[in-house]
This record gives structure tokens, C-alpha cells and sequence, in this order.
């Protein structure tokens, strides 16, 4: 690994790209959901906001109502409520968005760039193998997903302190509903994962897409976790049909109610921040990460199709179609999830919390010992 | 202080007195703080801080779990619950005497000299801080290892504990339910035949509603 000031370098150029690419990519996604509901309700959807540019009028397909509305946020006026817990108030959305994106961190979204190789093909003739390597993810921490998990639990604080500092009774009826709904799935997301350590025989992230390239997608090996896991990343944003904290047809819009222009942009970021995030986990984990089917580091290897001869490709065109390969499995994540909310009804409260501690609690429970025993049979062989 | 590990670089000594204070500063919004909400919060931050000098010794393991534990589950159980409670989770104003204030402040001052004398006089064997020190790997192989009999103990104590509480808080309205499907209705049927007519229209209608569902 490389170490010095070059890992400075490329740790700020890291952290820069993702946090800039999250916030943004987040803009764009609000487009992504407007268009899509409309497409489904046969609609046109936003196509009115337009820039003039030498005379000529632009809309590039509505994308300019998300700017638009960056702008309105960023002017419009700041009302404090009164009653509020200023300190509090004020603090709720940075909590409910800083999480989200710090958990972006040890995530992998490419395999390591050996930038003295990049011409050369993996393992080849040629290869320096003594040379330095930039991993394409920003933390090494030791504890891998654990960060995940830590920096996810926190995040339930901001939607809490939110419904509880803004003086409003549906803030608060928002966010108890927030902070109990979303404890409630945490215990089934990290359950549901405990699986897949075992077969990975690891939890560090950047480790497990490494199994995959070896062996076989997590989805395969852990088909019940997958559905498990996914479920439970929809209700953790707090999005239909687990949308019960916001429950626009109860509480008005529950624990942000109170909240006025760019502190509530803030919630909304934080939430579409929230999808891309457990869609790259969910990418990560049970869709073979970076790997694009059948790629290798050092090429395609399609024997399975009767071609014994690996298409050899250079290091840097490998590492650039994975990168693009990762940022594709995340992107039909979203539309994925962006279909479940504009397809399903909303539950009941009531609903919810069944589902989370009567349904999916005890098939995690039972995924991790049907999991023991199979590795036990598999590794008695 | 000569008896600790000195940090080894000018990031390690920025990062603990950047974090020490934080903690410093949370725990005395923990404590001095009236409204409930905003001590939960100095929690917080406190946890988080510690959280930050664990990783910056190296206890990476130990870090995560702190942030996931206390953060993550402790405090967020206390903002939930002390938004249920409401008003009545603000606590009334001190009326403490000045003499147990004193008496705190000298049991304070007490316990600091002790330390600080502690530190000064004690050398503790502390080992070399190796590359693998504070990893999952380390960890979990102590705790199932060296120590699995005392850290089973302590869950099966931890169950024993939720399902004490549980039988305490939900066992007799269960076991009566069970055996007694409406326990007002011995006191309803001597009032009079009003209620009768009355409960005789509900289970009317509650036909009704079943048979249109």
C-alpha cells in the first residue's frame, strides 16, 4: 500500500469524489424519482424549469427543477419555531446526514490501482508486483462493516432529536415512530449479515468482493439474507411503504414537520443519500461488488462457454469497467427502490413492527444456524 | 506523564487533546444540562469522543463497538424513552443544600488527587502496541478462548435479565386474559340490563363487521 504524503493525496481525492458525488448524485436522483413516478402514473412530470443560453431556451428534460430547487431552498426564509430547542434544532439534520455519508468509507468501488502497472496486464510478464497499490475504497479500518453498523445506529439519533426538539406534537409522534421503526430493522440488518461473515470467513467489505471474484456471488450462497437484508435497508430510509415516521396522510410529515428549507433539503438528501449507500452495500455484499461477470484481474475468462483462452486486458482497463460496473449495480439498485416506493402501499404501523420482530427477526435467526450447519457439513468434506 | 506510552506522533498528541476536551466538554453538558434531551445528547457526544481516543490507541475493535453500543443503542434508548415520558422527564430544580454541594466538591477533589497520585507513583507494565493489537481477529479469539466462560455467563445473566423483566412487566395481565376473556364483566352485569343491551349490540356489530370481511 502506499503510505507518505501520496496517501494524503489520494485520500483527500477519495473522500472529495464521494462526498461530492454522493450530494450530487442525490440531486439527480430526486429528478430520477419525479420523472419515474410520473412515467408510472402516466404523467409528463417536471420538464418547465429552463435556463437561456444565447438566445435559446434549455431543459434538459426537467434535470434543472432539482437545481432550481437548491436555489429556493438556499434563499428562502429560516423560521426557527419559537418553542424550539434552537441548539437541538439545529442539529438534527447535520446528525440524520453526516452518517450516511461517512458510511460511505469502507466501501469498496473498485479494485486497487497499482498506478506504476497501468498498462500492464495483471500478474503478466512485466508485473511489478513490488510496487505500491491505492486501494479504491477510503477507510482501512479492521472492523469493516461494524463501521457501517456504527454509523448507521447514529444516525437514528437526528430523525429523534429532530421530532423531540422542534415543539410540535406530530414532530414528535415522527420521531418516536423513527426511532422505534428504525432500532426495530437495525437488529435485523446486522442478524441477517452474520451469514454471510461466516461464509466469507470475514467483515471486512473490501475482503468479501475478493470471495466473490474467487468463488461466487453472496446472493447465491445467502439467497435469505439477501431478501432479508434488502427489506430491511428499504424501512432504515424511511421511505414507502415503511414511510410510518413521515406518514404524510397522519402526522403531516412527521419528525420534520417543522423544518424549513434547506434543513428539511437536508433530511431529503440525507434519505436519497441513505438509498445509495445501502444499495452499494447491498452491491458489496450479494452482488459480487466491482465485479463485472466473468472479469478477472487480469481479463475475461470465459471457459465456461468453451473459450479456454482468457481475453487478456491491461490493469487500468480493468480497474475503469469495474469501477463503471459498480456505479451500474448501485444505479438499478435505486431505480429498483425508487419502483418499490411508487409500486407498493404504505403499512400500518402496527404492520411494521410485526413484520420486523415476528417475520424477519426469527428468518435471520434461522439463516445463521441453517448457515452453521451447512459450512459445518461443507468443511467436514 | 512518565509512566504512559508517550504518543508517538504530532497527529496521535492533536487527535487526544482535540477529543479529550470534547469529551471533557460532553460529559459536563451530560450532567449540568436540565432538559433530558440535551444531557442524552452531551451522552452522545461524550461516547463519541471516547470513541475517537479508543481508535486513536489503536482499540479499533473496541472503538466501533463503543459507537455501536452506547451511541448507536444506549442513547438512543434514552431519547426514545424520554420522549414518551414527555414534560415529566425534566428534572425539578436542585434544592440541595450548600453542605452536600461542599461535600461533593471535597469527595471530587478527593478522588482527583487519588488518581493524579496514582499516575504519578504506579508504573503499569504496559506492552508494546504490535501491529495486530485491538483487531477483531485478537479480540474475539480472547473473548472465545481465554475468557468464554465468563462472557457466556454474563449473556446468560443479560437473558436471564430480559425475561425476569418481561414476566414482571406483561406476566399477570397475560395469565388473566387467558383465563378470564373480560374481567369488567361480572361488574357490568350487575349494574343493571343497560349494558347487557349495550355489549349485545358491539358483539352485533362486531358479527357484522366479520361477516363483511
Amino acid at each position: 500500500m502506499i503510505t507518505g504524503t501520496t496517501f494524503w493525496i489520494a485520500t483527500a481525492i477519495k473522500v472529495f469524489a464521494i462526498v461530492f458525488g454522493l450530494v450530487n448524485l442525490g440531486a439527480i436522483l430526486l429528478w430520477v424519482e419525479r420523472r419515474q413516478s410520473a412515467l408510472i402514473q402516466d404523467r409528463m412530470g417536471p420538464n418547465r424549469a429552463s435556463i437561456k443560453l444565447f438566445g435559446k431556451e434549455f431543459r434538459v428534460a426537467g434535470l434543472l427543477h432539482s437545481a432550481a430547487d437548491g436555489v429556493k431552498m438556499l434563499w428562502k426564509e429560516d423560521f426557527v419555531p419559537p418553542g424550539a430547542d434552537k441548539l437541538l434544532y439545529q442539529l438534527a439534520p447535520v446528525i440524520s446526514l453526516v452518517p450516511p455519508l461517512c458510511l460511505f468509507a469502507v466501501i469498496p468501488f473498485g479494485p486497487s490501482i497499482y498506478p506504476d502497472n497501468l498498462r500492464r496486464v495483471f500478474g503478466s510478464e512485466g508485473w511489478n508486483a513490488a510496487a505500491s497499490y491505492i486501494p479504491l475504497h477510503i477507510s482501512m479500518a479492521d472492523s469493516g462493516i461494524l463501521v457501517v453498523f456504527a454509523m448507521a445506529s447514529s444516525g437514528v439519533l437526528g430523525a429523534a432529536l429532530a421530532g423531540s426538539s422542534s415543539d410540535n406534537k406530530f414532530s414528535l409522534l415522527g420521531g418516536i415512530r423513527a426511532a422505534s421503526q428504525m432500532v426495530s430493522y437495525e437488529v435485523t440488518m446486522g442478524l441477517s449479515l452474520v451469514g454471510s461473515f461466516m461464509v466469507f470467513q470475514t467483515v471486512r467489505l473490501e475482503q468479501m468482493v475478493q470471495w466473490q471474484v474467487d468463488h461466487v456471488w453472496g446472493i447465491f450462497v445467502q439467497p435469505l439474507a439477501f431478501i432479508l437484508f434488502f427489506t430491511a435497508a428499504v424501512a432504515e430510509t424511511k421511505r414507502v411503504p415503511f414511510d410510518a415516521p413521515e406518514g404524510e396522510s397522519e402526522i403531516v410529515a412527521g419528525y420534520f414537520t417543522e423544518y424549513q428549507p434547506m434543513k428539511m433539503g437536508m433530511f431529503a438528501l440525507g434519505e436519497l443519500v441513505e438509498v445509495m449507500t445501502s444499495s452499494a452495500l447491498i452491491t458489496t455484499i450479494f452482488l459480487g461488488g466491482w465485479q463485472f461477470p466473468f472479469l478477472k484481474l487480469d481479463g475475461f475468462h470465459l471457459e465456461m462457454f468453451g473459450i479456454a483462452k482468457p481475453i487478456v486486458l491491461s490493469h487500468l482497463a480493468v480497474v475503469i469497467i469495474s469501477a463503471i460496473t459498480f456505479v451500474v449495480k448501485v444505479g438499478l439498485l435505486v431505480l429498483l427502490q425508487m419502483q418499490i416506493r411508487w409500486t407498493l402501499p404504505r403499512f400500518r404501523y402496527d404492520q411494521i413492527m410485526k413484520l420486523g420482530w415476528r417475520i424477519l427477526l426469527p428468518a435471520s435467526l434461522i439463516n445463521i444456524l441453517l448457515t452453521g450447519i451447512v459450512l459445518l457439513f461443507v468443511n467436514a468434506r | 506523564m512518565p509512566t504512559l506510552r508517550p504518543p508517538s506522533t504530532t497527529l496521535e498528541t492533536v487527535v487526544f487533546v482535540f477529543f479529550a476536551a470534547l469529551a471533557v466538554l460532553g460529559a459536563f453538558g451530560t450532567i449540568l444540562s436540565r432538559n433530558p434531551i440535551r444531557a442524552a445528547v452531551g451522552l452522545f457526544v461524550h461516547i463519541v469522543a471516547l470513541a475517537a481516543l479508543y481508535l486513536n490507541l489503536g482499540a479499533h475493535f473496541l472503538g466501533v463497538i463503543q459507537l455501536l453500543v452506547y451511541a448507536g443503542a444506549v442513547v438512543v434508548l434514552f431519547v426514545f424513552v424520554i420522549m414518551l415520558l414527555g414534560p415529566a422527564a425534566n428534572s425539578p430544580k436542585d434544592g440541595r443544600g450548600i453542605g452536600s454541594r461542599g461535600a461533593a466538591l471535597i469527595g471530587v477533589a478527593g478522588i482527583a488527587a487519588g488518581l493524579i497520585s496514582t499516575l504519578q507513583y504506579v508504573r503499569l507494565p504496559l506492552p508494546e502496541r504490535t501491529d495486530s493489537f485491538g483487531t477483531m481477529n485478537v479480540v474475539g479469539s480472547f473473548l472465545f478462548k481465554q475468557g468464554v466462560i465468563p462472557f457466556e455467563m454474563i449473556g446468560v445473566t443479560l437473558v436471564i435479565a430480559v425475561v425476569g423483566a418481561f414476566a414482571i412487566a406483561r406476566g399477570k395481565h397475560e395469565r388473566r386474559a387467558l383465563t378470564d376473556p373480560d374481567p369488567t364483566a361480572p361488574e357490568k352485569l350487575a349494574e343493571g340490563p343497560e349494558p347487557d343491551a349495550k355489549s349485545a349490540k358491539k358483539t352485533a356489530a362486531k358479527q357484522s363487521a366479520e361477516g363483511h370481511s
